[in-house]
């Protein structure tokens, strides 16, 4: 997709599209760095032993904990939708015949949130409905996450993002539902940046 | 994960929640085929005031709305 993503390794990527399939398994129509956490926990072998080791134990206490801070699961846009006697799905056939897919993929990338839309939740309303699925959408967080991820694997010489330097940037950025996640489960973000360190060096 | 029938349930109960939280999907939804047809129609070469009359709005409002946000591929 975008430039940073060229630059991830293999096992990266790995995670990446463990985070995507947790997101869309949750019904959530973004990816953030609480679906990157999951995907971390779940790929710990992926991590150096001592950083995994340091990771919350289980992926379903991450989701838990995710479930505590958005009161409850939510439901996804196309059940609401239904709720509605809307067929989204139909919708987004109906628009994919009209406009082809690069017009889905333009909204998938726009920049979101509007000024004259101040009932746009950043949180949960930020990413199109109707590109959902035909192409990522990360939170503005996630990609700032990811290119300091990348500067950060950069200055440790490697070619490309590790999920090592995936974790290290999501510890970095502070205000981030995955550090949030990380306190609730009783894992200090700073205990997790002192053992990526230790074993970066 | 709620299921449909569970959320047909909770539309029949009137859970606001479920409610208000539809009408935010629905309207965002308008939002982005509303962004889909006129990009359309300015490829087309429409007007903002022809585009404006046909969603039933005042120009400046499709102008203000549309005029940023395509900003950068122009016009």
């Amino acid at each position: 997709m975008s430039g940073v993503f060229d630059r991830c390794d293999a096992d990266t990527r790995t995670v990446i599209d463990t985070a995507i399939a947790e997101a869309q398994a949750l019904g959530h129509n973004y990816v953030g760095t609480e679906h990157l956490l999951v995907a971390l926990v779940q790929h710990r072998d992926l991590l150096p032993t001592q950083v995994g080791r340091v990771l919350p134990g289980e992926a379903e206490a991450v989701r838990a904990a995710l479930n505590a801070e958005l009161d409850g699961p939510t439901p996804g846009d196309e059940e609401l939708l239904a709720s509605l006697g809307i067929d989204l799905e139909g919708v987004r056939a109906a628009v994919q015949r009209t406009f082809g897919p690069a017009a889905l993929a333009r909204l998938a990338r726009r920049p979101v949130p509007q000024p004259w839309q101040p009932w746009r939740r950043p949180r949960r309303q930020c990413m199109s409905i109707l590109a959902k699925g035909s192409g990522l959408a990360l939170t503005p967080r996630v990609k700032r996450v990811m290119e300091r991820a990348l500067s950060g694997a950069m200055q440790r010489g490697l070619p490309a993002i590790d999920p090592c330097a995936l974790l290290l940037g999501m510890v970095d950025e502070e205000c981030a539902l995955s550090n949030r996640l990380l306190h609730d489960l009783g894992v200090p973000p700073d205990e997790l940046r002192a053992a990526i360190l230790r074993a970066a060096s | 994960m709620e299921s449909l029938q569970d959320l047909d349930a909770a539309a029949n109960s009137r859970d606001p929640a479920i409610g208000l939280a539809a009408v935010a999907s629905l309207r965002q939804l308008v939002e982005e085929l509303e962004e889909l047809h006129v990009d359309n129609a300015r490829e087309l070469g429409w007007s903002w005031q022809a585009i404006a009359e046909v969603l039933g709005v005042t120009r400046q409002s499709v102008h203000k709305k549309h005029r940023v946000r395509r900003g950068r591929r122009g016009r």
